[in-house]
């Protein structure tokens, strides 16, 4: 991830209407802005369309880029913005269906074997499937922080809350995350 | 040992864990290490088709100048947040204005500046990865979209509110079948790399940009033509039912018959892709069903072009199977779709030792 200089670089070649300078974020930011809206929406073909509007938006409204102000945790925001805003109007649209597919989705895990032998896919997949299942607001704070690489500032000023609850929030994922790595095979968890 | 690990932790974390008995700590700590394991938790697509598709469209409004009032974003989005906090928690205080009457007037002006800006935005319709979508057009137009396409359009194909453009303009991203209704205005459809221009008529329009990138018309009835934004003047007019042209550089190629039962299987659920290399068969099973298929570096990209045709409905596994077939390699489902690998690459070692390397 480019430095905090590099971003304020950048705004200032924006506001001056640089096209190179849109390339650059572009080619920077385009994957984790990606990653973390499809997250949130849980549809590939959607964050794409959602990435696209993000750097188009941040073109139309170059000129008033405050270089004092992290970009970067910009870029999130208008992602957290509109990946909450598009989930908003499915559900309102999906309500029902949702509820029935909830509904047979939610079964408990099977219980994991004790195998011995661990197959180091086996725990990735199984990590995935458990970050999925954190609590929204946990799995973003904490998918911020160790995937994207974003700082405790950035990530309150993304999600609108204080650097304490960042941390509280990624430190209730951590622990609810090692109960899982337990039940699943304690030896993971010394070392 | 955990030093290694707990360097990639944040500094304000690493704080807040010597909060914690010390057992607690390095349980801790060792989750965040294993959660390395898992990062990037999705994998991002290939950005040069979004960029493509950016681009495009800064070109397209580069005559407009950028938003003066570009602050009406933040306004937008600040307003949604705070409204998202109230509900959060209503017990923030809420801040007391400094004079009611000016900012009646600033709600006034932004609530202008606002509906202007909705107003002149376009109106998009989008069919994602796996579904189709019909669409009716402000003139009764229909526009029946592929998976992973979109349409956009001026609301009312007006130039300014209550007047009328000169012509019907529709920009597309993907695939699409029109049918046009007629009007005095003629209707133009344009793409990442061309312009088809008809009166009334029955269309196919297929605009990939990216792999194999190029946009084919195929007609179905009436009238078409076909030109690049860099040549207008050098058009290719299809009149006959099943003429198909092609854009790829600054010309389009002359009509050819095309296969139309071929072109607008999609139509009828099937799928049919004809000569495109093998990456650009994968974006389209992608955006088809919806799923995520890698390429194994062992799988030689260059080689030669593939068609498929399935007229009904097919699961996108029986068509992974039978590109396989064709091509003499695996696949194997991941926990996202499919990975196509190659089990005895010829002149691939060169890869697996670059891999290794």
């Amino acid at each position: 991830m480019p430095d905090a200089d590099t971003f304020q670089t950048w705004c200032r070649r924006l506001q001056e209407s640089d096209r190179a300078a849109l390339g650059q974020v572009f080619e920077a930011m385009h994957d984790p802005i990606f990653r973390y809206v499809r997250s949130i929406t849980k549809n590939g073909a959607v964050a794409r369309d959602i990435t696209q509007d993000i750097f188009i938006r941040l073109w139309d409204v170059r000129e008033s880029l405050d270089p004092n102000r992290s970009l970067e945790a910009y870029l999130f925001r208008m992602a957290r913005n509109r990946a909450y805003n598009h989930e908003r109007n499915r559900r309102t649209r999906t309500d029902k269906e949702d509820d029935i597919r909830e509904d047979s989705v939610a079964q408990p895990a099977a219980p994991a074997s004790p195998d011995v032998q661990l197959d180091a896919d086996l725990l990735e997949a199984n990590l995935e499937e458990w970050i999925e299942d954190l609590p929204d607001r946990q799995r973003e704070a904490l998918s911020l922080s160790r995937f994207e690489g974003l700082s405790h500032d950035a990530i309150a000023d993304v999600m609108d809350i204080s650097p304490r609850t960042v941390n509280n929030h990624i430190v209730r994922a951590l622990k609810t995350l090692r109960e899982r790595i337990r039940a699943f095979e304690p030896g993971l968890l010394d070392q | 040992m955990s030093r290694t690990h707990e360097s990639s932790m944040p500094p304000e974390l690493r704080e807040r864990l010597e909060e914690e008995h010390p057992n607690e700590r390095a349980g801790l700590a060792r989750v965040w290490t294993l959660l390395g394991r898992v990062a990037p938790p999705f994998e991002a697509p290939e950005a040069s088709d979004t960029w493509a598709a950016i681009e495009a469209h800064l070109d397209d409004a580069s005559a407009a100048p950028p938003l003066r009032n570009g602050h009406v974003h933040e306004d937008v989005d600040r307003s949604a947040r705070r409204a998202d906090r109230t509900t959060r928690s209503s017990s923030r205080a809420r801040q007391s204005s400094a004079s009611t009457w000016t900012s009646a007037t600033v709600a006034v002006v932004v609530l202008l500046a606002l509906s202007v800006w909705l107003w002149q935005r376009p109106v998009t319709v989008s069919a994602p990865a796996g579904t189709q979508q019909t669409a009716t057009l402000p003139d009764g137009s229909t526009v029946e979209l592929n998976s992973g396409s979109s349409v956009s359009y001026r609301r009312a194909f007006q130039s300014w509110p209550l007047v009328d453009a000169a012509r019907r303009t529709v920009r597309l991203d993907g695939e699409a079948y029109f049918d046009v209704s007629h009007a005095g205005r003629p209707f133009v459809v344009e793409t990442f790399n061309a312009r088809v221009e008809v009166l009334g008529t029955s269309f196919n329009v297929r605009a990939r940009s990216g792999d194999a990138a190029a946009t084919q018309v195929t007609v179905t009835s009436g009238q078409v033509r076909v030109s690049s934004p860099q040549h207008p003047d050098r058009s290719v007019v299809l009149a006959t039912p099943g003429e198909s042209s092609r854009v790829t550089g600054d010309v389009p190629t002359p009509p050819s018959t095309a296969n139309l039962d071929r072109a607008l299987v999609w139509r009828k659920q099937g799928f049919a892709v004809t000569d495109q290399p093998l990456p650009a068969v994968v974006r389209e099973l992608e955006r088809r069903y919806d799923v995520t298929i890698t390429l194994h570096p062992s799988v030689d990209r260059q080689n030669g072009a593939l068609s498929l045709y399935y007229p009904q409905r097919t699961e996108a596994e029986t068509v992974i199977r039978d590109l396989c077939l064709a091509r003499g390699l695996e696949y194997r489902p991941t926990s996202r779709g499919f990975e196509i690998y190659d089990d005895a690459p010829t002149g691939a070692p060169t890869d697996t030792a670059q891999n290794s390397a």
